[in-house]
């Protein structure tokens, strides 16, 4: 066979590869098939997939719908050159999209806001619902941790007046959950209640595992504010067994978290105690800076509850340096309010 | 119908390439030489001029797309000047892009329009499934109460477009009915635009509902639409609008009455078509009364009123409720559905739901979780219980199986502890006896 030939049957070979992975990737609609897109994309040689950018775009998405943020951090790093270059006003809103979600998911907060904001602006120009979806749900969530819950609120109703008329269902459902979540933050509960159950619904019907778990720990954590200690651990006992099989580390520390914060308002705090340990030490593994400072808080507040003077001051200024880092200084107050009164 | 790219190509130029970019994207593609080859072009979700070397017949092209109703088109060539290419953007074009540098912008392009056909297609799908989801008749409850607000509502959705004001105590489900409202509509493809009056600051609303300017105040930066023209040609759904303050309340009675919005800052109006969804906890003739509440706007709200029924006073709708949540429970948490047993259905039954339906379904998921496939009136109940066992009292009315219990546990406390004297004195067996101590026990 001729050289030239066989290079191009090799090209056509990969460019053939790449159209199957990427279209097959492309029909898993419903995102418990995801893994399924990972597997085919990664499957791909890496200057394969570097080639071009929509899979090399699939492939990060999935990545961090399934909260590899790192590794979609990674990817989007990889290509970011080509997609500045390309000069394409379609695929920079979507690339700095999705760049947002990593960092937010990393807790840079300030980096997140800004290329949401320019997503947001830019998006609201050229009528791209997804992505108007997208940024303002992302803004509203950090409004949200900064404590500013009204801004948060707005944000939100915007961006779900958006994912209504697009029909976007997990959206819909994701943004009722992280409406949710900011109200059971700031002690707003009686109106966090629909929110998760909205959240809820649709996640039984239609979630994946990972969504599931979250869904419960969320639930175990506002019941326990509440008051529902008995249904709090069933639910974070159910979001712990539907771990099991993740093996992700992040939602794992979710779960242990939920039931470690039931089992100290409960007063059993040894094994509070166990639970934490173990969520400290598989977030020390998670890039999730936010889930880090879950776990610190918490188990600052067991070893205070504890008598365990050393460890509790440990973890406290653990929990108070990555509060700052993260610029969350009203979490931090509350953070150390609730120390205070545990010591 | 999967999405259509339409391909209007003046030569041969470019040929190989349509094919692997609509793929790429997941489209279909037709390719003709004219306009007017072209198979339903409105319904295309994308239109390409490639006019290679032709771009001077590109304007007129474009004019002749625009008389056939074709969605916006772009245009590929090889020009690079800029001269004729502002040309071509002046005559209409979406884009210009010049091949071959400009093919992976030009796929972008594709994509971004498949998708957001399938966005269209997905809103259209989403609107048919909440229809099928809140059709009336598959609402759960025979009352006569409710189905008489069904009817009612079912009656007023297709006539145009007025206003529906629904009352009703929290949890009875008026914002399922606001959905209901919309989603059986010919609204239902546009948006659905949902805000509770009370969890925003006044001015903040304000900001909300009617948008703003630049330098309308501090932190106003750029312009921002309200929700009202957000909601444009749908439903705008407004709870706890007896909560919303007097001034604003005069804002949206000029919206009702004008139909037209002006943004804060605006120096214009801009007209808006919403339906709006009013709903209320509060008894808003009373607030009238006080004062708290504009007597015109209640008028303009009211002009179709719903009344939800409280779910005590929907008789055995209570029962077709729990039975609907304990299937659906059962199956989450991966249980076997217990029975309704005639205590249950007598708790049930005898609580006075003050959270109405959304109480009931948090109270069956408690039970189901808790109970691990068996149902326990003590895990419906726990404030009730809780309260019992605190006070040493029984809450009234109490379960039938609670009562039990209670005299169960006080008469072993009353004969010392002697549990065959306490079960001679209530003339129950030993074994009923320990049986009720022990479903006592397992309850604390």
């Amino acid at each position: 066979m001729p050289c030239s030939r066989r290079r191009r049957d090799v090209s056509e070979g990969r460019r053939s590869a790449l159209q199957h992975a990427l279209l097959a990737a492309k029909g898993h609609a419903s995102k418990r098939e995801l893994h399924g897109v990972i597997e085919k994309l990664s499957a791909l040689d890496r200057k394969v997939l570097m080639e071009d950018l929509e899979a090399a775009m699939l492939l990060a998405s999935a990545f961090h719908h399934l909260f590899f943020s790192t590794r979609a951090m990674e990817l989007l790093h990889a290509i970011e050159d080509r997609v500045t270059v390309a000069g394409d006003p379609i695929l920079l809103r979507r690339w700095r999209n999705l760049l947002a979600c990593q960092y937010f998911a990393e807790g840079d907060f300030e980096e997140a806001e800004e290329l949401y904001s320019w997503c947001l602006s830019s998006a609201e120009r050229s009528n791209h619902g997804r992505i108007i979806v997208a940024a303002s749900g992302g803004l509203a969530a950090i409004r949200g941790l900064m404590g500013e819950v009204d801004v948060a609120l707005s944000l939100y109703t915007r961006a779900l007046a958006a994912a209504h008329s697009l029909g976007m269902a997990f959206e819909i459902a994701r943004l009722h959950h992280n409406v949710g979540l900011t109200l059971r933050e700031w002690g707003r509960y009686t109106e966090a209640f629909p929110h998760f159950m909205h959240a809820a619904d649709y996640y039984a019907e239609n979630g994946i595992l990972e969504e599931k778990v979250f869904s419960s720990a969320e639930r175990s954590l506002l019941l326990t504010a509440t008051g529902d200690t008995l249904m709090a651990e069933q639910l974070a006992r159910t979001a712990q067994e539907r771990c099991k099989v993740l093996r992700n580390p992040t939602i794992e520390v979710t779960a242990l978290r939920a039931m470690g914060v039931v089992l100290r308002a409960t007063g059993r705090l040894e094994e509070a105690r166990a639970n934490l340990i173990e969520a400290v030490r598989l977030a020390e593994g998670c890039s999730h800076a936010l889930v880090r400072v879950d776990a610190y808080e918490e188990m600052a507040l067991v070893e205070a509850m504890n008598g365990h003077g050393a460890s509790a001051e440990y973890f406290r200024n653990r929990a108070v340096d990555t509060f700052g880092h993260l610029g969350l200084h009203k979490h931090c107050e509350r953070f150390l309010s609730n120390y205070n009164s545990a010591l | 119908m999967p999405p259509r790219i339409a391909i209007v190509a003046l030569n041969d130029s470019f040929s190989d390439v349509w094919p692997h970019l609509a793929a790429f994207a997941g489209a279909e593609l037709e390719v003709a030489s004219t306009v007017g080859k072209i198979h339903a072009l409105p319904s295309a979700c994308g239109v390409v001029l490639s006019v290679a070397g032709m771009e001077d017949r590109s304007v007129e092209l474009l004019h002749e797309l625009k008389a056939a109703q074709a969605p916006e088109a772009i245009v590929v060539g090889t020009e690079t000047s800029y001269r004729p290419i502002a040309t071509i953007l002046q005559g209409g074009a979406m884009n210009y892009f010049a091949m071959p540098g400009d093919v992976s912008l030009c796929r972008s392009w594709m994509v971004d329009r498949v998708e957001r056909y399938q966005d269209r297609e997905k809103g259209a799908r989403f609107a048919a499934d909440e229809r099928a989801r809140f059709d009336f008749s598959q609402m759960i409850g025979n009352s006569p109460l409710l189905q008489a607000s069904l009817r009612r509502t079912s009656r007023v959705i297709p006539k145009g477009s007025p206003t529906v004001l629904v009352t009703g105590e929290t949890g009875t489900g008026k914002e399922l009915l606001a959905r209901a409202v919309h989603y059986n509509s010919p609204r239902a493809t546009n948006p659905f635009v949902e805000i509770n009056c009370t969890t925003l600051p006044e001015h903040l609303l304000e900001a909300e509902l009617f948008g703003y300017e630049p330098g309308a105040f501090t932190d106003a930066r750029v312009s921002k639409q309200g929700l009202f023209e957000v909601a444009d040609r749908g439903t705008m759904f407004l709870d706890e609008v007896g909560d919303l303050p007097l001034a604003l309340q005069a804002k949206l009675l000029r919206v009702l009455e004008e139909k037209r919005v002006r943004r804060l800052g605006g120096v214009r109006d801009v007209s808006v078509d919403v339906r709006i969804v009013a709903a209320t906890h509060v008894d808003l003739p009373a607030a009238i009364q006080k004062g708290r509440f504009r007597q015109d706007l209640y008028y303009r709200l009211s002009v179709v009123p719903i009344s939800l029924p409280p779910l005590r006073d929907r008789g055995d709708d209570v029962f077709l409720l729990a039975e609907h949540f304990l299937t659906r429970f059962a199956r989450e948490y991966e249980l076997r559905p217990p029975p309704l047993t005639p205590d249950i259905r007598r708790a049930l039954r005898n609580h006075d739901w003050p959270g109405n339906v959304r109480e009931l379904r948090n109270s069956i998921e408690r039970a189901v979780l808790l109970g691990d496939g068996n149902l326990f009136v003590e895990d419906l109940f726990p404030e009730a219980t809780s309260r019992s066992q605190g006070s040493g009292e029984l809450p009234f009315p109490a379960p039938m199986q609670l009562i039990e219990r209670a005299a169960a546990r006080a008469m072993v406390d009353r004969c010392g502890g002697n549990k065959s004297e306490a079960a001679k004195s209530l003339e129950i067996s030993r074994k009923h006896l320990y049986a009720l101590l022990a479903q006592e026990a397992g309850r604390e």
